[in-house]
């Protein structure tokens, strides 16, 4: 088994409603979704977020698009019209996630999460 | 166009190369509503968000050569003003023969005790607490509201349908209604529309924006494009963008775009269906081409959500940076000097918030503190914001961190002025029978 993170096997996008933030997460092919559904329990993401998330974490599957949706309650200071802090909408909550470390098959394709340093430089 | 100050010319340039039917324009987030409450009750003109003015003063004349109808909620707390505005431009720009639709019905803010007396307790619909506890804090009421208003405009001839709070997805599935004549009780034709509306609804997410599977490959974000919707009779779409712009339609963006800011994909709920995006398929037909399938409704609930929101008080805010040698030390005797200063002055505050920017401010506590011994921490700059229940205190946070400049300990930049006080509104979620909301629809003839 090879150690990764979420982010080289999916993508992802989050955002806000009232005290709720969502997460979605799209896997580039469909050994990544497997791997995405077996490792991202709701149990292990809740743990992830830590204090980020006071409520819960409900997972919901879209297999059409290979996306798994987290509702985390309670995670956005109150919400996003009165929380002190600086992403009060929740926008990059999605990245904590993609941080995430998992195990995978040693032969899982993985994917870049940017350009190369070569590109940027 | 996705909210209020959102681009206006992508939405310019798919009027005039993107052989559209209907330009369909939100410009309303959660709490806009308070905003623009708060302007109407200052000025009775005001109220709307103003630049729907500058996308129709640069569109207007191709849509109505083309036929092109407009559907927006730039009404907001003040559709028939926004309306009034609306014909003058018609009157500036010459054109005549325009009919514009104002729809209302959405605004329960004067009917709260009528409401009451029936029986609808708007109490929170996340917390259970009765609504005393914010009533007389109240700065709108207004009920997001189906697309019945917009299909009965559209049925009158309307060219341009200016509403106040109706749902997103309503701009999308009235036009549709009026297109197909689907009934209003077609809840897979609707349900999946609401699909492909939910795709598109975010303007340029769709097309390429925020696009965290390829940002680095999306070419011209500066020109990005907005979404368009091809609707079949059955609901389904293909989603594509105007011709020549930049940004990129494809499976991963679209993908990422049906996944944000949804709850369970299997009761998408709306005033007009109760959406289930769980079978969603998309399949690429063409370059900037995706077809999307695979959606379908149920009834739609019989209560309405009400947006409303509440004075919440008022946010003080600083920012300073401190420096090489011993940042995380002296940053850290920097905010015992303003804590002190503030316990000192009386201050007041409901929370407080403290982040390094650059290092812990998006993701809080699971992020270490810097490391004391760490010699090569160039700077940290620090923010200190606080939740306060009026604006004199919220001021205080500012004033008591100016002598930071001169007292407080060496190597600080950035204190900067006086940044102006945010007041906040927060959001009180609820809920009203539908029976009880009535939409009506006036036509203004230019």
């Amino acid at each position: 088994m090879a150690n990764i993170r979420v982010a080289d096997i999916a993508h992802g996008r989050s955002g806000d409603k009232g005290d709720v933030c969502n997460v979605g997460l799209v896997a580039y092919d469909d050994a990544g979704y497997a791997v995405l559904k077996r490792e991202l329990t709701e149990e292990r993401v809740k743990e992830h977020f830590g204090s980020l998330v006071r409520g819960t974490v409900t997972r919901y599957e879209l297999p059409g698009i290979k996306a798994l949706n987290f509702v985390l309650t309670g995670a956005l200071d109150g919400g996003g019209t009165r929380s002190l802090r600086s992403d009060h909408l929740g926008k990059v909550m999605y990245a904590w996630l993609l941080r995430m470390e998992i195990d995978a098959p040693d032969d899982i394709p993985t994917y870049p999460t940017g350009p190369s340093p070569e590109a940027v430089a | 166009m996705a909210f209020w100050g959102d681009s206006v010319l992508p939405a310019v340039q798919m009027v005039e190369r993107g052989e559209i039917d209907y330009l369909c324009c939100d410009h309303l987030a959660e709490l806009t509503m308070s905003i623009l409450s708060k302007q109407k009750s200052r000025n009775p003109e005001y109220g709307y968000t103003r630049d729907v003015l500058d996308l129709l003063r640069l569109s207007l004349r191709q849509c109505v050569a083309k036929g092109v109808k407009v559907i927006t909620d730039a009404g907001g707390a003040n559709p028939r003003a926004c309306a009034e505005r609306v014909a003058e431009l018609c009157k500036d720009l010459g054109l005549t023969g325009v009919r514009i639709a104002v729809v209302t019905g959405d605004d329960i803010s004067g009917d709260i005790d009528r409401l009451m007396e029936q029986g609808v307790s708007f109490s929170n619909l996340d917390t259970g607490e009765p609504f005393a506890s914010v009533r007389d804090r109240l700065t709108h009421a207004n009920v997001y509201t189906g697309a019945d208003g917009i299909v009965q405009a559209l049925d009158q001839g309307a060219d341009i349908v200016i509403c106040g709070r109706v749902t997103d997805i309503a701009l999308y599935l009235g036009p549709l209604r009026h297109e197909f004549g689907w009934a209003a009780d077609d809840w897979e034709r609707l349900g999946m529309a609401t699909v492909a509306a939910h795709a598109i609804e975010c303007g340029g997410q769709a097309t390429g924006g925020l696009y965290d599977g390829g940002w680095w490959k999306t070419p011209g974000l500066e020109n990005l494009g907005y979404p368009i919707a091809d609707v079949s009779e059955d609901g389904t779409a293909v989603i594509t963008k105007t011709p020549g712009s930049g940004g990129r339609v494809d499976i991963g963006t679209l993908s990422e775009q049906l996944v944000y800011e949804i709850l369970d994909p299997a009761n998408y709920l709306t005033a007009d269906v109760t959406a289930d995006f769980s079978g969603v398929q998309l399949t690429e037909v063409g370059p900037d081409q995706v077809r999307i399938t695979g959606g379908t409704g149920r009834a739609r609930p019989d209560t309405l959500k009400v947006n409303m929101g509440y004075r919440a008080g008022f946010i003080g805010e600083v920012q300073f940076t401190y420096t090489w040698p011993d940042a995380y030390a002296k940053a850290r005797r920097g905010i015992e000097f303003l804590e002190n200063r503030l316990a000192r002055a009386g201050f007041k505050a409901d929370d407080v918030q403290i982040e390094y920017l650059g290092r812990n401010s998006m993701w809080g506590d699971r992020v270490p503190e810097p490391d004391p011994a760490d010699d090569d921490l160039l700077e940290l700059v620090v923010r200190y914001a606080a939740r306060c229940p009026d604006e004199t205190e919220a001021r205080k946070v500012f004033t008591e961190s100016v002598p930071l400049y001169n007292n407080g300990p060496a190597g600080v930049g950035g204190i900067g002025t006086r940044p102006p006080l945010k007041e906040l509104f927060a959001l009180w979620p609820c809920l009203i029978p539908r029976e009880h909301v009535t939409e009506t629809v006036e036509i203004l003839e230019v």
